[in-house]
C-alpha cells in the first residue's frame, strides 16, 4: 500500500516538481495525443495505443533531452530498456499495472540501473537498496491519460510509494526549469571548447608559402 | 672531431653503463672511461662497434652536442625513479632536440611564444593562468579543445611516446633553444596526459628563468598553475556550483566538459574553496574506493601533437627528404630514429616496372635445377 504523503525529494534531492512536472506535462501531452488519434472503428485497441504512446513518448524525451537548458536530463537506452536520468538519477517510464500485468523484466534493475543509482546515493553497488524507481503513465481505455506518477516499486515489482506528479499549465513545458532555492539548479549554457587552429610548419623553400597538411606517423 | 658528449647521449639512451659498454665493444673499461672524458677518439673496428651497438653511423660523433641537462629541465619524476633512468629519459630529450634541430633546417616551426611571468603568491598565479590564456587567444569561459595546439602553436614540439619507465616518469620540457615537452603515454589516461601537458606548459611560462626557486615549490606552482589555467576560476566556479548537487553525475559532466579529471576537479574545488576539507576528502576516498585514482570513467580524446609529424612531410614536401634521409643526416640508424621519436619510416616506394634481380636469379637457378 502506498504510503499517502510519500515525496520522491526524500529519495533524492534533484526528485523536484522543479524537474519532474516538466516531464509529466510532456508525457501527459503525447498521451493525449495518442488518445486523439487512436480509431477504434478501424480496429486499433489498447495494445496499438499502448505501443504508440509508448514509441512516441522515447521520442519525445530524447528530443526534450537534447534541447537547451535540458543539461539535467538524459533520455537513452540502457541495457536495452528506456531510461532518463534526472541529474543522473535513473529512471524507467511505463505504463501503470492498471492496464494489465507489468512483465517482469519492467521491474528488474539492470546492473547498469544499480551502478548508476549507487553514483547518485554514493554508496557500493552492492549497498544499494533494492527499490527502483519508475514514472508511471495511467491510462484509461484507449490511451486516455489519467496521471503521471512518480512510483517507488520493490524487487518484485510492486508498488510500494506512488506520487503523482503535479503538472503546470500548458506553457510550462516549453519553459526550462526554474530553482526554488534549493541547491539543485540547471547547468547554465555553457559555451563549446576553443579548438585553436592546426599547428603547420612553414616553409623555408622560396616561393613555396603552402602549408602542411594532416599527416600521421 | 669526435664529440664525447654525443657518445655519452647515445650510451645513456640505451640505458648501458661505461662498464657493459666497454665489455660489448671488448676495450678496457679504462679506455672507454678516455673515449667518453674526450681524452681519446675511438677509431678502425672500436668505432664501427660502438656504432653497431648504439645504433649510430660514425658521422653522428661529429658536431655539436645541445645536451639536455638536468638542471635546464623540469623533471617530472616520481621519487622512485632511478637515477639512471632519469639520464636515460634526458639522453632520450636530447636525440630528440637533434632531430628537432635538423628539421627546422628543413621547414619553420611556429616562433616560441610563451609569456614569461613571475609569481610569489597564489593569486598571482591564477593571474599568470589568465593572462596566458588570453595570451594564446583562449577564451576565459570555455575549455581548451586541443592543449597539444596551444603548446604546438607557441612553438614548442611535444613528444609524446611510451617511455617504458613503469611510470616513474610523468613527463619532462625544456624550454631554452630547442623547446619540447615529452610526456609519457605508459598507461596514462587522456585526462592526466592532458594535466601533465599543461603542468609542463606552466614551467615554461614560470620557470623558465626561476632557477633558484626550490623543486618541490615549481612543482605546487606548475600544479596550481595548470588548474587554473584548465578550469579558470570564475567560469569553473560557475559552472560548478550549479551542479554540485548533482554529486558523481555532475562531476562526470564537469569532466566531460571541462577535460579534466574528476580528481582535478576536486582538487580545483577545493582551492576556490567551492567545498570544505570534510567533502573533499570524503570525496576523494569514495572515488578511491572504485579505483577512479588510476581508471577514471568518461576520459575525454587524447589530444594528439602533431608538429614533429608535419615537420617531416615538410622536409619530404619542399626537399624530397624522407624519414630515413633525415636520420641518416643525424648520423642514426633508423631504429634509433624509430626508437627515439616514434615515428615509423615509410617503407621504400618499389617501382611495380623494375624487377629484383634476386629473385630474377632465383627463379632461373629453381628452373635449372635437375629433377630426379
Amino acid at each position: 500500500m502506498a504510503a499517502k504523503k510519500w515525496n520522491p525529494v526524500k529519495v533524492h534531492r534533484a526528485l523536484t516538481p522543479e524537474f519532474l512536472t516538466p516531464i509529466a506535462d510532456l508525457l501527459w501531452n503525447v498521451q493525449r495525443r495518442v488518445s486523439e488519434h487512436v480509431r477504434p472503428e478501424e480496429g486499433d485497441e489498447n495494445w496499438v495505443a499502448g505501443c504508440t504512446a509508448y514509441t512516441r513518448r522515447c521520442y519525445a524525451l530524447a528530443k526534450m533531452a537534447a534541447g537547451p537548458d535540458r543539461a539535467w536530463l538524459w533520455a537513452g537506452k540502457i541495457e536495452g530498456q528506456f531510461y532518463i536520468r534526472i541529474h543522473g538519477f535513473p529512471i524507467r517510464v511505463y505504463r501503470a499495472p492498471d492496464e494489465g500485468e507489468i512483465p517482469i523484466n519492467y521491474a528488474d534493475g539492470s546492473t547498469s540501473e544499480m551502478a548508476l543509482l549507487g553514483r547518485v546515493f554514493e554508496l557500493p553497488i552492492d549497498d544499494v537498496p533494492r527499490d527502483l524507481y519508475r514514472i508511471e503513465v495511467v491510462a484509461k481505455k484507449l490511451a486516455r491519460p489519467v496521471r503521471v506518477a512518480f512510483v517507488e516499486v520493490n524487487e518484485r515489482g510492486a508498488v510500494v510509494n506512488s506520487y503523482t506528479i503535479p503538472r503546470s499549465l500548458a506553457s510550462a513545458i516549453k519553459a526550462a526549469p526554474k530553482t526554488n532555492g534549493m541547491d539543485i539548479r540547471p547547468l547554465r549554457q555553457r559555451k563549446p571548447p576553443v579548438v585553436p587552429p592546426a599547428t603547420e610548419v612553414q616553409s623555408t623553400k622560396l616561393g613555396v608559402q603552402k602549408s602542411t597538411g594532416e599527416h600521421s606517423a | 672531431m669526435f664529440n664525447a658528449t654525443r657518445l655519452r647521449i647515445a650510451r645513456l639512451f640505451h640505458g648501458i653503463t661505461q662498464r657493459e659498454l666497454a665489455g660489448r665493444i671488448a676495450v678496457s673499461n679504462g679506455q672507454m672511461a678516455t673515449f667518453e672524458g674526450g681524452h681519446k677518439e675511438p677509431k678502425g673496428d672500436v668505432l664501427d662497434a660502438l656504432c653497431s651497438v648504439l645504433l649510430v653511423k660514425p658521422e653522428y660523433f661529429c658536431g655539436e652536442a645541445d645536451e639536455f641537462r638536468e638542471e635546464e629541465v623540469n623533471f617530472r619524476r616520481r621519487i622512485s625513479a632511478p637515477e639512471k633512468l632519469k639520464r636515460q629519459v634526458l639522453a632520450r630529450g636530447s636525440l630528440f632536440g637533434m632531430a628537432v634541430e635538423q628539421l627546422s633546417r628543413l621547414g619553420k616551426f611556429p616562433a616560441y611564444n610563451f609569456p614569461k611571468h613571475t609569481v610569489e603568491t597564489m593569486e598571482d598565479i591564477e593571474v599568470a593562468a589568465e593572462k596566458c590564456r588570453l595570451h594564446w587567444n583562449l577564451t576565459l569561459d570555455a575549455p581548451i579543445g586541443d592543449m597539444a595546439r596551444v603548446v604546438e602553436n607557441a612553438g614548442v614540439v611535444i613528444l609524446a611516446i611510451d617511455l617504458q619507465t613503469a611510470e616513474r616518469v610523468d613527463a619532462f620540457s625544456r624550454f631554452g633553444d630547442t623547446s619540447v615537452v615529452v610526456l609519457n603515454l605508459q598507461k596514462r589516461s587522456a585526462s592526466r596526459t592532458l594535466w601533465d601537458l599543461t603542468h609542463e606548459t606552466a614551467h615554461g611560462v614560470l620557470h623558465q628563468h626561476a632557477r633558484g626557486v626550490p623543486l618541490e615549490q615549481r612543482e605546487a606552482e606548475a600544479d596550481r598553475f595548470a588548474g587554473a589555467f584548465l578550469l579558470p576560476r570564475d567560469a569553473f566556479a560557475s559552472d560548478f556550483t550549479a551542479c554540485r548537487a548533482m554529486d558523481w553525475e555532475g562531476l562526470l559532466d564537469l569532466k566531460r566538459h571541462w577535460r579534466a579529471s574528476v580528481q582535478a576537479i576536486l582538487v580545483r574545488a577545493r582551492q576556490l574553496e567551492l567545498i570544505d576539507a570534510a567533502e573533499y576528502r570524503t570525496r576523494f576516498r569514495t572515488l578511491s574506493g572504485w579505483g577512479w585514482r588510476t581508471s577514471e570513467p568518461d576520459e575525454p580524446t587524447l589530444d594528439v601533437p602533431s608538429l614533429f609529424n608535419k615537420a617531416l612531410e615538410r622536409a619530404h614536401t619542399d626537399y624530397g627528404t624522407t624519414t630515413a634521409d633525415v636520420a641518416r643526416t643525424l648520423g642514426w640508424r633508423v631504429e634509433l630514429f624509430t626508437s627515439v621519436t616514434g615515428v615509423q619510416p615509410a617503407p621504400p616506394r618499389i617501382d611495380p616496372n623494375v624487377i629484383s634481380l634476386t629473385e630474377r636469379r632465383l627463379v632461373a637457378d629453381k628452373n635449372k635445377a635437375p629433377t630426379s
